[in-house]
């Protein structure tokens, strides 16, 4: 269903309770919700824009991306600017999606992925896949940190639509409901949707279209895939993804039985996570310094922990490069940012 | 290509009150009822006598994939299953003619309302079986 946010709403910077519980109903009943145009145009326009130049300096390269070697041709996630003015308050500070997401993972919920994601003309089908596996892996484990079965999300994706997301320009294709299919809690690594039938011929598939200057929230256990792009043209979309306060890995995981030590460690400085080493290590993500007053221009007031850091000249962010890394992308040092 | 009919999808709210609508009103001899907890799905069958079958679907919770469509539209008619003779023939078919789909590589493929006059089509390979009919489904 989607929402539309009111004058008096705009005015106030949140969103009223009857209409934000239907919204957090609808994530966690169907699996996604839209709210209407809350990001201005100016940004849509100059994100558009700067992400068709880099999708050119990508395909220059002649190379395919990791990404679509792993995920399907066409389908590119692409890294954003991380330096003004391409960072803009209405996509990393916005009140809205700062109230949806407090409303669905709790105050204290930090921003752990931003990241530009485009379907190109000539791409094809992704496999089937969720993003995210269940956060406990059984009812017994869920009851015991006080879950209901199935567990509610501890992650949460926002869709950014910088155009009108449709069918005739490759919509993602979305399972509604799959997200509370517990069956995939326990599956192995590795095991493919595809590979169970009997599990979608329960449900009829749909697409996940946008308008422009809306934004989809989803549950990532959702099952979904990139589909192709009959348009013609990039079709460009932002992803920011949000998690709970009590994934304290660096990628949003739920980490349980943490010692007690390490938790109060963590609690004393939120911008440390856990790395894959399993030591603790700086989780936020990297922007160009020339950006920092829009993150503290005002505190979130819906408690959201933005999690940024910021480089100093002669340092900057390469955003082309490590989007699936500690900080989003990479550090660099008297050198120009590029896709190689 | 599309070659005959195989059944159709209903969404109700309430499975006693549309079995007694479409057994006891209109006539149709029930075949099958089953409840799918797990699926949060119940679901009656009414076979008809020159071939295909109506589905009647009801929610047994919010969580139910149908329960959603019944918010948005109320009862009706949820799915039209067609025939084909060749499920990735047909695809390749429609795909070429513009023909928006979903589902494409599984074996749960669809055309969207928008290229059908407003209806969800499923494409169901002719030979392939219902469980409930032909198969293990539990009775």
């Amino acid at each position: 269903m989607a929402f539309h946010i009111s004058a008096e709403e705009r005015t106030a910077g949140t969103i009223g309770s009857a209409k934000l519980a239907a919204i957090v109903h609808d994530i966690r009943t169907v699996g996604y919700a839209v709210v209407q145009d809350i990001v201005s145009a100016a940004t849509c326009e100059l994100l558009t824009q700067s992400i068709l130049e880099d999708v050119e300096r990508v395909r220059s390269t002649g190379k395919i991306t990791r990404h679509e070697e792993v995920t399907g041709p066409g389908h590119l996630q692409l890294g954003l600017r991380r330096h003004a003015p391409f960072v803009t308050g209405d996509l990393l500070a916005n009140p809205f999606i700062e109230c949806v997401v407090a409303a669905t993972l709790g105050r204290g919920a930090w921003l752990g992925f931003y990241n530009g994601n485009v379907n190109c003309p000539g791409s094809g089908y992704q496999p089937l896949h969720f993003d995210r596996p269940y956060s406990w892996k059984t009812p017994e484990d869920a009851a015991h940190d006080g879950q209901p079965w199935p567990p509610l999300t501890t992650t949460l994706s926002c869709s950014i639509a910088l155009e009108e997301i449709t069918v005739a320009n490759g919509a993602t294709e979305i399972y509604p409901g799959s997200h509370l299919e517990p069956d995939v809690a326990t599956w192995p690594v590795h095991n493919r949707l595809q590979d169970h039938p009997e599990l979608l011929a329960r449900r009829s598939p749909a697409r996940m279209e946008i308008p422009a200057r809306s934004v989809c929230f989803r549950d990532p256990r959702m099952w979904h895939r990139g589909v192709t792009n009959p348009s013609g043209k990039p079709r460009a979309m932002i992803a920011a993804t949000y998690h709970a306060a009590i994934c304290k890995h660096w990628r949003g995981i739920y980490v349980p039985n943490i010692p007690p030590a390490t938790c109060e460690v963590l609690e004393q400085n939120p911008d440390l996570r856990i790395m894959d080493n399993g030591e603790l290590g700086d989780g936020r993500l990297v922007f160009d310094v020339d950006t920092r007053e829009l993150f503290e221009r005002e505190n979130s007031r819906h408690g959201i922990n933005r999690n940024v850091r910021f480089v100093m000249p002669p340092k900057r962010v390469n955003h082309f490069l490590d989007a699936h890394e500690v900080g989003g992308a990479r550090i660099i040092e008297h050198v120009e940012p590029a896709p190689v | 290509m599309i070659c005959g009919f195989d059944h159709v999808v209903i969404a109700v709210s309430d499975i006693d009150a549309a079995i007694s609508t479409w057994r006891d009103g209109l006539g149709l001899p029930l075949s099958h009822r089953a409840s799918h907890p797990d699926a949060h799905l119940e679901i009656a069958f009414f076979q008809l006598a020159h071939g295909g079958f109506i589905e009647l679907v009801a929610p047994l919770s919010d969580r139910a994939p149908i329960h959603k469509f019944l918010q948005d539209n109320g009862e009706g008619v949820r799915v039209l299953c067609l025939h084909v003779d060749d499920l990735d023939r047909a695809v390749a078919d429609l795909t070429r003619k513009g023909v928006a789909l979903d589902g494409v590589g599984t074996p749960w493929v669809f055309v969207r309302p928008e290229a059908a006059s407003g209806v969800l089509l499923q494409l169901w390979p002719k030979n392939r079986p219902h469980r409930w009919r032909d198969g293990d489904i539990q009775k």
